[in-house]
């Protein structure tokens, strides 16, 4: 079932604003209704909790901070089935500790949206410093098979924007919906624009329907809530349509799993998102995300100002990766080169797709993407003269 | 049970599927006569429970809205629940393990917060569905699966935890005094506050035969002489309440209700 | 009210109960004749039900609607209701 969309004025006044990233996010969450918040404090996400307290007290939604993320996780959950539009915010640390809850709320189809400053890591790590090292843990973090959205903002707009379309995403897919920010774009101020109104996307409702398998070609089922006397079967054990445990039966399992998958891959064309500079005549092809993607455009014109053609492909949704897009703009490219703040991640779905040689540039030091790390890259791939 | 109260239950999924002899068996029943006795509105209600036997109680035999959680998070869940929608009657029942190990942090935080829930601790003092382990429950001395010789710890006194984490209603029954388990739900159901009741609930299957209680007879027996009504273990000596455990209702009501930042805890102010 | 219609049941002050056990229910953990304080009411038979527990026989004669059995039942198998009361309007 299609998701219902209203229209409705921005609760914060249009117009320019001035900025951090993680309020930014915090000013998208009011935006796109968001009424419900549980979280825990964790550097370099608190700033983003601190601003949505004194907001939800403006909009009479409901905050509470939780013993700690799998608490937080779990509340969401139950608010969301509630009738909430919920939301988190944290970090690596807290994503991890969130897992088991959101593989839940993947397998029970519920909407909600976790904001990621992601640091560098693994552990502890160095709690203020940038880092990318989320990118397969906001798709396969928790046990077994199922979809998500990730969308990758790269500046304090964006983390705006793009967290109302988070939103929006999980209501409409029922499912749980990630903003893959990076400490760089968390801490960073920046002008934001906010617009006069706001499109704000429903879960499908529809009263006495199963809520948890369709016939429809989505395969999104409508959403009733607690309190509604539908007498709800909600649980992470496999079930029918329902709601009842099912745990024996194969059938039930392979077409619940497959719907859980399907859902998101048969949509993965309309999901997906990105952006290109300059790859039309692009012999050398950046493909960039997030922070990276900031200085990977400042290395695209100095290259270009050298006589190299260099392009930039910026995928916007890490999940589902804007595979098509990226196909149509590596055809001719000599060169494929994914800077990352990480070891390796995004670097792999681009050989995955595209079945060639790529070529990693890492840079895992704690600090933004340098657009020199990236031109050193470039200047030792075999064959370019600089 | 009273044919009247079939309504509220999924018969076509009953016989229940717990062992023979399961105290949870009867507490699935109290509970349902205390819903009655305190007349709470079905259709407003959500069962929330986590993973094991107890957690089975609800789901899928009542009908209401249930959600089954994942281990030890009930209580967490039913805090965004209730303070998404504090309209609805949010009741949590689930077993020791889930609740006290995995969950004890999630439970002695909303005694704290007097989070307008009802917490019903199904005790059958190990981890029942994954075969008899040990529990932060299981009582000194006792066999189980994880504790072949006999547990060298001490368990909890789960009363005591979640009065010290300031929860206001807090009872203990075993099964068998069902007269008083029944009333004491229709209470902890309409507190206006936080309210924890203790079921001691025997599971016959892993701890009867590992500690020569079988069946539940045998259990009623055992727990007669250890359970003991608080209106007679407050007169008791220090010495007379040697291994003897108080059952019946803690109440202080008389405190005032108040949560820090106002009435988000779906309670009374 | 002719003759040959006179209610046989004598008039009587204590009322009468009856007792139902669903045998589909049962799981055998004999309970019932555990906490039941009347002897008789239920015998333990060697007959064995479709579940594959030895039946409990009922013989509500006696009963005192105490109600114990059906409230310590853990399979929620026994009902215990006040047999049809007794209406004068119907003695000759």
């Amino acid at each position: 079932m299609k998701p219902t969309i209203e229209h409705v004025p921005s609760p914060l006044a249009p117009g320019d604003y001035f900025m951090m990233g993680d309020e930014s996010s915090a000013e998208g969450a009011i935006a796109a209704g968001c009424n419900f918040f549980a979280g825990y404090p964790i550097t370099p996400a608190s700033e983003l909790m601190v601003r949505i307290v004194h907001r939800l007290k403006d909009t009479n939604g409901t905050f509470i901070q939780m013993e700690d993320e799998i608490g937080s996780i779990s509340a969401m959950i139950g608010a969301s089935w509630a009738g909430a539009r919920a939301m988190s915010a944290t970090s690596g640390p807290g994503l991890s500790l969130m897992m088991e809850g959101i593989g839940y709320a993947a397998m029970t189809e519920t909407p909600l949206v976790v904001v990621d400053i992601q640091r560098a890591g693994p552990s502890t790590g160095q709690a203020t410093r940038p880092g990318s090292g989320d990118v397969f843990q906001v798709r396969f973090g928790s046990h077994s098979d199922y979809e998500t959205i990730a969308l990758s903002p790269w500046s304090v707009q964006e983390a705006f924007d793009f967290t109302i379309d988070a939103f929006n995403l999980s209501e409409a897919y029922r499912v749980p919906t990630f903003v893959l920010a990076d400490e760089s774009v968390g801490h960073l101020r920046e002008k934001v624009t906010v617009p006069e109104k706001i499109e704000r996307w429903f879960r499908p409702t529809a009263k006495g329907m199963p809520p948890f398998d369709t016939e429809d070609e989505d395969g999104v089922p409508p959403m009733p809530l607690f309190g509604q006397g539908e007498e709800l079967l909600v649980t992470g054990s496999t079930h029918d349509a329902l709601g009842f445990r099912k745990t024996q039966d194969s059938g039930v399992h392979r077409r619940l799993v497959g719907r859980l998958v399907g859902k998101i891959r048969r949509a993965a064309e309309r999901i997906a998102r990105h952006e290109t500079y300059h790859v039309d005549d692009a012999e050398v092809l950046i493909v960039a995300y997030g922070f990276s993607a900031r200085a990977a455009l400042e290395a695209v014109s100095e290259l270009r100002q050298t006589g190299v053609g260099a392009g930039l492909f910026r995928p916007i949704t890490l999940w589902p990766f804007p595979e098509t897009a990226l196909k149509e703009a590596s055809a001719g490219v000599k060169h494929i080169v994914v800077p990352e703040m990480n070891w390796g991640q995004v670097v792999r779905e681009v050989e995955r797709i595209l079945h060639r040689d790529v070529t990693p540039i890492t840079q895992v030091d704690g600090e933004g993407m340098r657009p020199e790390t990236i031109l050193d890259g470039i200047q030792n791939l075999r064959g370019m003269k600089l | 049970m009273s044919r009247r109260l079939y309504d509220h239950l999924r018969l076509n999924v009953f016989p229940t599927p717990y062992c023979t002899g399961c105290g949870h068996g009867i507490l699935l029943g109290a509970v349902v006569r205390a819903m009655d006795e305190a007349t709470i509105d079905w259709d407003k209600t959500l069962f929330v429970s986590g993973i094991g036997c107890a957690a089975w109680i609800p789901s899928p035999h009542f009908k209401a809205d249930t959600l089954h959680t994942t281990h030890g998070r009930p209580i967490a869940f039913a805090t965004g629940a209730k303070l998404a929608n504090p309209e609805l009657n949010v009741v949590v029942a689930s077993g020791d393990g889930d609740l006290v190990a995995i969950g004890g942090n999630h439970l002695i935080h909303a005694a704290r917060r007097n989070l307008k829930i009802t917490v019903i601790c199904a005790n059958n003092n190990l981890y029942g569905m994954t075969g008899g382990q040990m529990a932060p429950t299981t009582p000194l001395g006792a066999r189980t699966q994880t504790s072949p010789w006999g547990a060298e710890e001490a368990p909890f006194d789960l009363c005591s935890l979640v009065r010290g984490a300031g929860g206001r209603f807090v009872a203990r029954h075993t099964v068998f005094q069902i007269h008083q388990l029944i009333k004491t739900l229709s209470k902890a159901l309409t507190a206006d506050g936080f309210a924890f009741v203790e079921v001691l609930s025997p599971c016959p299957t892993h701890f009867g035969k590992l500690n020569k209680v079988p069946t539940l007879g045998d259990f009623r027996e055992q727990m007669k002489s250890v359970y003991i009504d608080r209106r007679r273990w407050d007169k008791m000596t220090p010495e007379e309440r040697c291994d003897k455990v108080p059952t019946g209702v803690w109440c202080t009501d008389n405190i005032p209700l108040r949560s820090a930042g106002g009435n988000k805890m779906g309670g009374a102010e | 009210m002719k003759e040959s219609e006179t209610v046989t049941k004598p008039k009587k002050k204590t009322k009468s109960w009856n007792v139902e056990l669903r045998q589909d229910w049962c799981k055998g953990c004999y309970f019932c004749i555990d906490v039941c304080p009347i002897e008789g009411i239920f015998i333990l038979s060697d007959r064995i039900s479709s579940r594959g527990f030895r039946i409990v026989d009922v013989y509500p004669e006696g009963c005192t609607g105490c109600m114990l059995c059906e409230l310590l039942c853990p399979d929620l198998a026994i009902t215990v209701e006040e047999d049809p009361p007794f209406y004068p309007s119907l003695l000759a």
